[in-house]
C-alpha cells in the first residue's frame, strides 16, 4: 500500500503539473478571443502580435492582454501569499485576507475616496472609472502595509506565536472593516459608490504598468520562497526542532510574512478585493501534491494563475457584453469548493 | 559544556513550573532527566532550546549564554528531537536530509546527499527511504526522527521520551542508537519515564520533583529512597549481572 500511495504522489505531482501547464495555456489563449467585441481565435491570435485590423489590435494588446496578464499574475501572487501564511502560522486557515491586509488596503482606499476626495467617480457610458486611480492604490497600499507592520509587531511581542499571528490579523481585519464601514456610512452617493466599486476585485482596471508592479513583487518574492524551500519544509517539523535547524525563526518569519503581505497589499491596492484564492488553491495543492515546499509553491502558483484566468473568463461571458467583478465569481465559485474540502477531510480523519 | 545555573520559570505568576534548577553536562556525557509527568521536564528541555524567554537564572553552552547564541551557533550545539510527532507527507529521505539544514548553503549538496543515504543505509532505513513520515508506523517515525537528530552532527543532543509510545523492539533500537552515538563523545540529555531504560544509557541522573531538582546522581549513587520519593512509589534495587535492575509497586 505504501509503494503505491508514494508512487501515486510524485505521479500525482508530474500529472497537477501538466494538467496546470496545459490548462494556462488553453485558457491564456482562449481569453484572448473571448469578451464583449466578437473575435474570431485567428483575428485574437493576430492582434496579438499586431498584425490585421486595428481596431483589433487595439482590443488584444491594449484591453484584454494587461486583463489577462494580471489574472495569470494576481492569481500567482495571492496563491503564494497564501502557502507562506499558512506555512509560516501553521494554521491552514490563514490567508491574505485573514492577516488583515485586505481590509486595510480597503480602508486605505475609502479614506482615499470618500475623506480625503481622492478618486471622484466618472460615469463613462454606464461604465464607472476612477478618475485618480494611483492616488487610490497608493494609500491603500500604504495602509496595508503599515498594517502588517502593525500585525507583525503585535504578534512579535508574544513571539509570533502561531495561533496569535492569525488572531491579531483577524482582529485588525475586523478593526478596519468597523472604520471602514464608519467612513462609508457618513459618505455621499457618488464616493460611497466609487468606494464600493473600488472594493470589487476588478481585473480590468490593471494596465502594463499595474502588471508590471506586480510582476517585480511576485517573482522576487517567489524566488525567495524557493530559495528557502527546505526552511518551510522545516517548519512542518515544529518550532522547537526548526530553531534547532539553524533557521533564526523571528527573523524568517517577519521577511516571509511581511513578503507574503506585500504580494497580497500590492495585488488589492491595483485591482480590488479577490478572495477565496489565497486560501483555496494552497490548500488543495496541499493535498494535491502534498507539503514540500519546493512542489507546493509551483504547483500553487500554476494553480493561482489558472483559476484566476477561468473566473475571469467566467466574469466576461456570463452577461454578454458587461463584465462582472471576478472578485465576486471566486468568492461564489470558491465558497461551495472550500465546504467540499472541508467536508472531503472529515470523512478522511472521522 | 552546558551549564545551567539557577534557572527557574512560570508561565503565570502564581506557579514556578521550574524552581532554582542548575545542572551541568560535560562533553561525552549522558544525562537522563527523569520525574513524573507534568514535572517541568519538557519545559526545561525547551528553555534550554532558547525558545521561551528566560527571565531567572541561565543557561550557556560554552561559556556562552544562550541569548547570545546565532541560529547557526545553536544548530552546531543544540540537536532536538521532540517527543514522538505525527508524520507529514515528507519522505523518509526528505526528513532525514533536513538535519543537515544547518549546513546548506540554499539546497543540500552532494555531500549532505551521501550522508543522508549513509545514515538511512546504517540505521536500516533503507526499504523506508521513499516512503512518506505518515505512512511508516510510530516506532520507524521516532527512528527516523533521532537519525535526522544524528545526521546533524551538533555537540548536544536533546531528546524528550524517546522510547515513550514505542513496542518494545523499537525501544531496543532506539537504545542501542543512543549506545552507538555515544561513543562518539557526543553528549545526550534525555528524558525519560522508564528507570530501567535509563540506567541502561545514562552516566548521571537528574530526578525533578515539584519543579526542583531532588537528586542529581551517578548511577551507582542512585538510590531506592530518592525513587520512592520522587516517584511516590516502593521500589527495589535489583542487582543483576548486567547492572542494577528496578521494581517498584505502588
Amino acid at each position: 500500500m505504501n509503494e503505491k500511495a508514494i508512487m501515486s504522489l510524485s505521479k500525482k505531482r508530474s500529472i497537477t503539473l501538466a494538467v496546470l501547464v496545459i490548462l494556462l495555456i488553453v485558457l491564456f489563449f482562449s481569453s484572448i478571443f473571448i469578451g464583449s467585441s466578437n473575435i474570431s481565435f485567428v483575428d485574437g491570435l493576430k492582434g496579438l502580435f499586431g498584425i490585421g485590423d486595428e481596431t483589433n489590435i487595439i482590443i488584444v494588446q491594449n484591453i484584454r492582454l494587461p486583463r489577462i496578464v494580471a489574472a495569470v499574475l494576481v492569481g500567482i501572487a495571492l496563491s503564494l501569499s497564501g502557502v507562506i501564511m499558512q506555512t509560516m502560522s501553521n494554521n491552514v486557515m490563514a490567508s491574505p485576507t485573514t492577516l488583515g491586509v485586505s481590509n486595510a488596503a480597503v480602508l486605505g482606499a475609502n479614506i482615499a475616496i470618500i475623506i480625503i476626495g481622492g478618486g471622484v467617480i466618472a460615469f463613462n457610458g454606464g461604465n464607472i472609472t476612477i478618475t485618480n486611480p494611483y492616488f487610490t492604490s497608493g494609500i491603500a497600499f500604504l495602509f496595508a502595509l503599515l498594517g502588517i507592520l502593525l500585525v507583525l509587531g503585535l504578534s512579535r511581542i508574544n513571539k509570533f506565536n502561531n495561533a496569535t499571528t492569525v488572531l491579531v490579523g483577524i482582529t485588525f481585519g475586523t478593526f478596519c472593516t468597523g472604520l471602514t464601514t464608519l467612513i462609508q456610512y457618513f459618505a455621499s452617493d457618488t464616493t460611497l459608490a466609487t468606494a464600493v466599486y473600488w472594493s470589487f476585485g476588478d481585473l480590468g482596471r490593471a494596465n502594463y504598468v499595474d502588471d508590471l508592479i506586480i510582476l517585480v513583487v511576485a517573482v522576487i518574492s517567489l524566488v525567495f520562497f524557493l530559495i528557502f524551500s527546505y526552511r518551510y519544509n522545516a517548519m512542518l517539523l515544529g518550532e522547537d526542532t526548526s530553531s534547532t535547524l539553524g533557521i533564526n525563526l523571528n527573523v524568517f518569519r517577519f521577511i516571509s510574512l511581511l513578503l507574503a503581505s506585500l504580494l497580497t497589499a500590492v495585488c488589492v491596492s491595483l485591482v480590488g478585493i479577490i478572495g477565496f484564492i489565497g486560501l483555496i488553491v494552497p490548500q488543495v495543492c496541499r493535498k494535491l501534491v502534498g507539503n514540500d515546499h519546493r512542489y507546493l509553491l509551483i504547483t500553487s502558483s500554476l494553480m493561482g494563475a489558472v483559476v484566476l484566468l477561468f473566473s475571469d473568463i467566467i466574469s466576461r461571458i456570463l452577461l454578454s457584453g458587461f463584465s462582472l467583478p471576478v472578485g465576486a465569481i471566486t468568492s461564489i465559485l470558491g465558497a461551495p469548493i472550500f465546504i467540499v474540502i472541508l467536508l472531503v477531510g472529515r470523512k478522511k480523519h472521522a | 559544556m552546558l551549564k545551567v545555573s539557577n534557572l527557574s520559570f512560570s508561565y503565570n505568576k502564581n506557579k514556578k513550573v521550574l524552581d532554582d534548577v542548575s545542572f551541568d553536562i560535560k562533553q561525552g556525557e549522558c544525562v537522563i532527566l527523569l520525574g513524573p509527568n507534568g514535572v517541568g521536564k519538557t519545559t526545561l528541555l525547551s528553555l534550554l532550546l532558547g525558545n521561551n524567554k528566560t527571565k531567572e537564572g541561565s543557561i550557556s553552552y560554552f561559556d556562552k549564554d544562550i541569548k547570545e547564541l546565532n541560529a547557526k551557533e545553536k544548530a552546531d550545539y543544540i540537536s532536538y528531537v521532540p517527543q514522538l510527532i505525527s508524520g507529514n507527507d515528507l519522505t523518509v529521505f526528505d526528513t532525514v536530509i533536513l538535519g543537515r539544514l544547518p549546513y546548506y548553503k540554499i539546497y543540500p549538496n552532494k555531500n549532505d546527499i551521501n550522508l543522508t543515504n549513509e545514515y538511512i543505509s546504517k540505521f536500516g532505513l533503507q526499504e523506508l527511504k521513499d516512503k512518506q513520515t505518515n505512512q511508516i508506523s510510530g516506532g520507524e517515525r521516532q527512528i527516523v526522527s533521532l537519525v535526522r537528530g544524528l545526521i546533524q552532527e551538533s555537540k548536544l543532543l536533546i531528546f524528550d521520551e524517546p522510547t515513550n509510545n514505542l513496542d518494545i523492539n523499537a525501544e531496543l533500537r532506539v537504545l542501542d542508537i543512543i549506545k552507538e552515538e555515544k561513543k562518539k563523545n557526543k553528549s545526550f540529555l534525555i528524558s525519560m519515564h522508564d528507570i530501567n531504560q535509563a540506567l541502561a544509557i545514562g552516566d548521571k541522573f537528574i530526578f525533578l520533583k515539584n519543579g526542583k531538582i531532588y537528586a542529581i546522581c551517578s548511577k551507582n549513587e542512585i538510590k531506592e529512597a530518592i525513587i520512592d520519593e520522587v516517584y511516590n512509589v516502593k521500589s527495589k534495587i535489583i542487582k543483576l549481572e548486567k547492572g542494577d535492575y528496578v521494581i517498584y509497586e505502588k
